[in-house]
C-alpha cells in the first residue's frame, strides 16, 4: 500500500502535471481501491471547512503585507542603515546582506520575498566595490532563505495548519534558532575573507552621526516586527489577527512613504490572490489527502512500520533529514513541505520528538531545499535580480551558497543535540 | 469577440475582488482586536465574517492563477521532452485541472444544497443562513471551473492542429530554471 502510493505520486508529479491534482488523483485512487466504505461524499464538507479555516487566513494577510512593503520603498533605507553599522567587519557588504535579510525576515513571511527585495537593493554595489560575485550573492541567496524561519513565517502556519501544532509556540521556537543561524552565515562570511582578503570588497566607513541618524530607517521595520510577532508574544492576538495588525501597519507605513497609489494597491492585491490561490489550491488537496490516508489507515500502518523498526529515534531523524535534503535538490520546496507535511509528522510524533522542535528542524531543511541546485527558487530569484553589468553565470550563485549550506547542516546537528535551543522560549512563555 | 482576453482580464478582476475582500478583513480583524483588548464589549464578528470572506475570496482567485501559470508543475522531467510531448502534457494538466475544478465545484453546490435544505445557521452569535456565504464561495469555484474548462478547450484546438509551440507558450510551465530566468 504505501509503495503503491509512492509510485503513484512520482509518476504522476515526474509528468509535471499540477501537484494539486497530482493529491487529489492520489486521494481517490486510495480511496477506491482501499476504503470500505466511500469517501467521496465527504469532499464537499473537507473542501468546505477548510476553506475556512482561520488560521490559513494568516496566509494572504503575510502575503498582502510583504506586497505592500515591497513597494513602499522601506528595504532600501533600511539596507543603507545597517550599512553603515556592520561594514568595518572584514566582509563588508556581505554582512549588511545577512543583517539586512534577518530584519526584513522578522517583517516578511516568505524566503523568496526577502531574497528577490534585499537582492534589488543589493546586487548593484556588488561590482562597484570590487566583491568577488560567489560569496555576495550566495549571501543573499543564503540569507533570503532566513524568511521563512524567523517569525512571521508562512510556511510555518501551513506546518502547523497541517501538524495540528501552536503557532504561536512555533514562532517563540524559532526564534533562537533564527538568530543563530543568521550569526552562523556572518561567522562563516568573516572567516571566509579572512583567509582570502581578495573576496573582500572596498569598505565605505560611516561616522557615528551617520550610524545615530541612521537608526531611524530602522524603525518602521522593528516597528512592523514589535506590532505583528510581539502582539503573538504577548498574547495580545492570535497569528491571524497579528498579520491583519500587519497589512494596516504597512498600509500606514507606505502611505507616510507616498508610495502608496491606487494602481500599485490594485498590483499588490492581484499578487497576493496569485499567490494565495496557488497555496491554497495544494493546501486543499492535501487536506483532502489527509483525510482519505487517515481513513484508510495508511498513516496508521507508517507509524506502525516505524515503531516497528529496531533502530534508535535518532536514526530515523537522520534518515528523514537525508531524505529531505536529496528530495530538496528536485522538488519545488512549498510543494514539498506540503505534501509530504501530513505523511512525516506522525512518524516524528510517534518516534517521541517534540513537534515543535520538529517544526524549526523542518524549516531549516525547507531553507536547504531553497539553495539546493539544480532546483533552488532562491539561486534562480537572486540570479534573476542579477541583471545588466553583473550578469554571469547562474553557477556563481550555486558554488556562493555552499559555506551557508554548510551552516545550516551544522545548525541542524546543534538542534539535533541540544533541542532547548528552540523549545526553551516556547516553555518559558507557555508556562 | 476576444475571447482570451476576456477571459484573462475577468480572471483578473474576479481574483482583485477577492483581494479586497481579504483587505476589508484585515481591517475589521484589527478593529475587533482593538475592541476586545479596550474591552468595549463591543464584537463586530470578524471570525465568522473573515472565514467566509477568505473562502470566496481563494475560490475566486483560482482562475486567475491559472491563467497567470501559478499552479505548481514538477518540471524537472517535462523540461528535457521535446515541445510536442511537452504540449501534450501541458493540455494533459489543464484537463485534469478542469476535471477537479469541475468536481470541487460540484461538492461546493452539495454543501451550499444540503445547508439550504437543513436551514443551516454558524453555531455562533452570527445569525445568517450558511447556505448564503457556501454559495458565494461555490460561485467562486465554478468560475474557476468554467475559466478552466474554457482554457483546456483552446489548447485542445490547437494541440489537434499540431501547433504544439502555440500550446506550449500559452500554457506550458514557466520555468524557473536558469536559462530561462536569464532570457
Amino acid at each position: 500500500m504505501i509503495g503503491w502510493a509512492t509510485t503513484i505520486l512520482l509518476i504522476l508529479l515526474s509528468l509535471a502535471l499540477p501537484v494539486a491534482v497530482v493529491l487529489v488523483v492520489l486521494g481517490v485512487t486510495l480511496a477506491e481501491v482501499y476504503s470500505f466504505f466511500p469517501l467521496l461524499p465527504a469532499a464537499g464538507e473537507i473542501l468546505w471547512s477548510s476553506s475556512t479555516e482561520f488560521v490559513l487566513v494568516a496566509v494572504p494577510m503575510f502575503i498582502l503585507m510583504g506586497e505592500i512593503l515591497l513597494r513602499s520603498g522601506v528595504a532600501r533605507e533600511m539596507y543603507e542603515a545597517l550599512d553603515v553599522w556592520v561594514n568595518r567587519i572584514p566582509g563588508g557588504l556581505m554582512h549588511t546582506n545577512i543583517a539586512a535579510c534577518t530584519l526584513f525576515s522578522a517583517t516578511s513571511g516568505s524566503s523568496v520575498a526577502t531574497a528577490a527585495t534585499i537582492g534589488t537593493v543589493s546586487i548593484p554595489n556588488m561590482r562597484r566595490l570590487g566583491y568577488s560575485p560567489p560569496l555576495y550573492l550566495g549571501s543573499i541567496a543564503a540569507g533570503g532563505t532566513l524568511g521563512i524561519l524567523i517569525p512571521p513565517s508562512i510556511n510555518m502556519i501551513l506546518f502547523g495548519v497541517l501538524a495540528e501544532v501552536s503557532i504561536t509556540q512555533l514562532y517563540l521556537a524559532a526564534l533562537i534558532p533564527g538568530l543563530m543561524l543568521a550569526g552562523s552565515f556572518s561567522l562563516a562570511v568573516l572567516v571566509l575573507c579572512l583567509l582570502r582578503p581578495d573576496i573582500d570588497g572596498a569598505a565605505t566607513p560611516g561616522t557615528w552621526s551617520q550610524r545615530i541618524s541612521a537608526l531611524r530607517a530602522l524603525m518602521p521595520p522593528i516597528g512592523l516586527f514589535v506590532i505583528v510577532v510581539g502582539s503573538i508574544y504577548a498574547g495580545f492576538a492570535t497569528p491571524t489577527e497579528a498579520a491583519a495588525l500587519g497589512v494596516l501597519a504597512a498600509l500606514l507605513i507606505a502611505a507616510l512613504r507616498r508610495g502608496l497609489t491606487l494602481s500599485t494597491l490594485s498590483e499588490a492585491l492581484d499578487g497576493t490572490m496569485r499567490t494565495t490561490a496557488m497555496v491554497m489550491l495544494i493546501v486543499l488537496a492535501a487536506f483532502f489527502l489527509n483525510f482519505v490516508m487517515v481513513s484508510i489507515g495508511l498513516t496508521g500502518r507508517i507509524t506502525d512500520a516505524m515503531r516497528g523498526l529496531d533502530v534508535t529515534p535518532l536514526t530515523v531523524m537522520l534518515i528523514i533529514v537525508a531524505i529531505y535534503l536529496v528530495l530538496g535538490c528536485f522538488m519545488e520546496t512549498l510543494s514539498l513541505m506540503i505534501a509530504t507535511t501530513p505523511i512525516v509528522a506522525p512518524i516524528v510524533a510517534a518516534l517521541g520528538y517534540d513537534l515543535v522542535w520538529f517544526g524549526v528542524l523542518f524549516m531549516i531543511l525547507i531553507e536547504a531545499a531553497l539553495i539546493t541546485p539544480p532546483i533552488g527558487v532562491n539561486l534562480f530569484v537572486v540570479q534573476s535580480v542579477r541583471t545588466g553589468s553583473h550578469a554571469g553565470p547562474i553557477r556563481d550563485v550555486m558554488i556562493g551558497v555552499t559555506p551557508f549550506l554548510f551552516m545550516m547542516l551544522t545548525i541542524i546537528g546543534v538542534l539535533l543535540a541540544f533541542p532547548a535551543l528552540a523549545l526553551w522560549l516556547p516553555t518559558l512563555v507557555m508556562r | 469577440m476576444n475571447w482570451p482576453l476576456i477571459i484573462d482580464t475577468g480572471a483578473k478582476y474576479a481574483a482583485r475582488f477577492g483581494g479586497t475582500t481579504i483587505l476589508a478583513s484585515a481591517v475589521l480583524i484589527s478593529v475587533d482586536v482593538l475592541f476586545r483588548n479596550l474591552d468595549t464589549g463591543i464584537r463586530l464578528h470578524s471570525f465568522e465574517l473573515t472565514n467566509y470572506a477568505f473562502a470566496a475570496a481563494v475560490a475566486f482567485s483560482f482562475a486567475y492563477a491559472v491563467t497567470q501559470r501559478a499552479h505548481i508543475r514538477i518540471d524537472v522531467l517535462y523540461q528535457l521532452m521535446p515541445v510536442w510531448i511537452r504540449s501534450i502534457l501541458d493540455v494533459l494538466a489543464l484537463l485534469l485541472l478542469a476535471i477537479l475544478s469541475t468536481g470541487m465545484a460540484y461538492f461546493a453546490w452539495k454543501v451550499v444544497a444540503h445547508s439550504a435544505r437543513l436551514g443551516a445557521r454558524p453555531n455562533s452569535t452570527l445569525d445568517i443562513a450558511l447556505a448564503l456565504p457556501q454559495g458565494l464561495w461555490a460561485l467562486g469555484l465554478t468560475w474557476f471551473a468554467l475559466v478552466t474548462l474554457a482554457l483546456t478547450v483552446r489548447a485542445a484546438i490547437h494541440l489537434l492542429k499540431g501547433r504544439f509551440a502555440t500550446v506550449h507558450v500559452e500554457t506550458g510551465v514557466i520555468s524557473e530554471s536558469a536559462d530561462e530566468v536569464l532570457r
